[in-house]
């Protein structure tokens, strides 16, 4: 009987084993082996570099770096104070210099926010992002407790704020993940971002991956490197000399731009006031404007160069075309009256002597000759009032009123440049067809790009024929002659033959022209029979003079003989 | 003699069954044998690398330190390369910019000797 008994409770001990081990491994199968997997197999994600900036002539105007994330368990430090008090000192070191007036108070305002972020009874807390590697080895080598970091990869622009305006600067989107703003950053941001990857391991009890385990990957890919137009030798000429005319005129910013006019592409392009990059968050975000592609302004007698181009195009006028009465004194339209800049009026002044002595009235006059009609079809043609599309994310273009709304004024003013309204961009784009033998050319700041397998190269796209290269050829000559016998050759280096043309133009505000406020410009390219670059100087609100003569043409010409040295080009006279 | 020769087909088809299913043995034999070889050769390839977990993880993070290296060395080669610097240190060792630039020209006279 004890027997049966014991065969009785051992059989049932079985039974109930056997019942557990049925529950567990086909009733709880799925819960269960889901959390051995989560025990044994981890998942991680690969980063994805983002894509690097090259110059043209192999700089490197992007890159990415690594940072920190200096995090803590606050249970796990004991001394609390004194960790407070080491980690304030490194961070605020990395911030600001000991020397400078604010590092105490900076000091203070660390030691105040790590002291509440430790206080709090939480097991991760993030006590300082972006932290550089140098710093991350000081604090590491305090050997504090319950400090550890995440590594995470910020953007480094080398260059500083050099070409600040073309790049742009990656910041963040709604969501916290890295995006491209402005300029190449943000044109390209889709190209230029990488595509996180994935793997996962069986890793055994002391986290070390196991080799005969489950493995699958799937690997991240890079962000496509970019090499631009830009030449960091150009740029950074262009970028000192706007910077010591915008100082020397007192202008309120300035821009220039530099392109090819054979192909497009974008030699250097630079914009005052400017920001760096690394540091945006510190600039205002009117800094951040590119003013060469973002920025509208009336361009005044530069356009003169266009009208005069359509109307030799159209054979209405040629050079020697002589001006009838329109030109002998001030052209009244309706309540309106149009001078000359210097109120001064030639009997048989020839369209040479137009462009010459920027005269309005010779202007009007080719205007009367086209008709509306053509005057209106040159301007787009030249790709006024469309967007150049040039590869910067913050292009804008101003609107080209509807052809109904014109009035004979505005037909009138359009002929010198006012009442009509350009980006410097257009501006060189439609210039560059004199320069170029009559072809509009689609401006471009990126030469190629680098895929993981092959280089795609961003060839020159012609986007008009506005002009015949007979017309290209007569308007540049008249422009050289512009150069020699106006005003502006006085900056002009003598042996080189410069096409060019002075703009100064004013500031229309809510409605009307502010009589102080004015756009100084000049455009112009060189050598002028084989042209190497096509360039724009624009100032704005200078205030040492209002004249694109004595503003914008000697930055012109102080670039200019700097790039002739910079491309070794022998002169040609 | 028909059952002489009947006989003789029992044997022969006999024989070939015998034939037959020795070979097939003799197959399945050799598979289970690869089977086994296979096992073995796993258990001992899994035996020999379940040390090694420790090994890839420290050659991963060689591979991750010389990488972070890599970039560090890079950056600072292309910070130290920037435009505004190159000028400092240019002028530092004396190389201004050039004024007044002069260039000899075919139709210039130059100067000969025979």
């Amino acid at each position: 009987m004890r027997l049966k008994l014991v065969k009785l409770i051992y059989y049932s001990f079985i039974f109930l084993i056997l019942i557990r081990l049925f529950y567990w491994q086909i009733i709880r199968f799925d819960d269960m082996s889901a959390m051995a997997e989560k025990q044994h197999l981890s998942t991680s994600s690969l980063s994805a570099p983002r894509g690097i900036i090259y110059s043209e002539d192999g700089g490197i105007y992007a890159t990415n770096k690594p940072v920190y994330t200096l995090f803590s368990n606050p249970t796990l430090i004991k001394d609390k104070k004194t960790a407070v008090g080491e980690l304030a000192n490194i961070l605020a070191l990395a911030k600001i210099e000991p020397t400078d007036t604010d590092y105490k108070k900076q000091l203070i305002n660390i030691r105040e926010a790590l002291n509440n972020k430790l206080n709090q009874n939480l097991s991760w807390v993030a006590l300082e992002r972006n932290i550089e590697l140098e710093t991350k080895k000081s604090i590491e080598s305090l050997k504090i407790p319950g400090i550890g970091f995440d590594e995470n990869s910020a953007r480094l622009y080398p260059e500083s704020s050099s070409a600040a305006n073309i790049l742009g600067f990656v910041g963040l989107d709604k969501i916290g993940n890295p995006k491209g703003y402005f300029g190449i950053e943000g044109y390209y941001d889709r190209q230029l971002t990488g595509v996180k990857g994935e793997i996962t391991e069986e890793k055994d009890a002391e986290g070390l991956p196991i080799l005969m385990g489950t493995f699958s990957l799937q690997d991240s890919k890079k962000g496509y490197d970019l090499t631009l137009n830009i030449d960091r030798g150009v740029q950074y000429i262009v970028e000192k000399k706007l910077k010591l005319g915008l100082e020397k005129y007192g202008a309120k910013s300035g821009s220039v731009v530099v392109m090819d006019p054979f192909t497009g592409a974008i030699l250097a392009m630079a914009t005052f006031p400017n920001y760096d990059p690394n540091d945006y968050t510190n600039y205002p975000k009117d800094s951040f404007k590119n003013l060469v592609v973002a920025d509208s302004y009336e361009p005044g007698s530069t356009f003169k160069t266009l009208i005069m181009a359509a109307g030799i195009n159209e054979n209405v006028v040629k050079p020697e075309t002589i001006c009838d009465e329109t030109c002998e004194g001030p052209v009244a339209i309706g309540e309106y009256k149009i001078r000359t800049h210097d109120n001064k009026y030639r009997k048989k002044e020839t369209m040479q002597d137009v462009i010459t002595q920027s005269d309005n009235t010779g202007m009007v006059f080719v205007g009367r000759k086209l008709g509306e009609d053509k005057v209106f079809d040159y301007i787009q043609r030249f790709g006024i009032g469309k967007l150049t599309q040039v590869d910067l994310e913050d292009e804008i273009t101003p609107d080209l009123r509807l052809r109904k709304d014109w009035k004979e004024i505005d037909y009138a003013t359009a002929t010198f440049g006012q009442g009509i309204a350009v980006t410097p961009i257009q501006m060189v784009k439609a210039v560059a067809s004199i320069a170029n033998g009559g072809y509009l050319m689609e401006p471009h700041v990126v030469k190629n790009i680098n895929t993981k397998n092959k280089i795609s190269e961003i060839k020159p796209k012609i986007v008009g024929n506005p002009i015949s290269k007979e017309t290209a050829y007569t308007v540049k000559e008249m422009m050289v002659k512009a150069v020699d016998e106006g005003e502006a050759g006085g900056y002009a280096p003598k042996n080189y033959k410069i096409a060019g043309k002075t703009g100064t133009a004013q500031i229309p505000i809510a409605g009307h022209y502010d009589a102080t406020k004015y756009v100084a410009s000049f455009v112009g390219f060189a050598p002028a029979d084989n042209p190497k670059f096509i360039m724009l100087v624009r100032y704005v609100e200078p205030t040492s003079s209002i004249y694109g003569t004595s503003t914008a043409a000697p930055t012109f010409f102080e670039i200019a003989k700097e790039l002739f040295s910079y491309y070794q080009i022998t002169p040609d006279r | 003699m028909k059952r002489i020769i009947l006989e003789e087909k029992r044997r022969t088809m006999i024989a070939h069954t015998l034939r037959g299913s020795s070979s097939k043995m003799r197959l399945t034999i050799g598979c289970l044998t690869v089977l086994l070889i296979i096992l073995f050769v796993e258990i001992w390839v899994a035996n020999r690398t379940s040390t090694y977990g420790d090994k890839i993880y420290q050659l991963k993070q060689s591979q991750a330190r010389l990488e972070l290296e890599n970039q560090v060395l890079a950056n600072s080669i292309a910070a130290s390369s920037a435009m505004v610097l190159l000028e400092r240190k240019a002028n530092l060792l004396g190389f201004n910019t050039i004024n007044q630039l002069d260039y000899i020209k075919l139709s210039d006279k130059l100067a000969s000797a025979n």
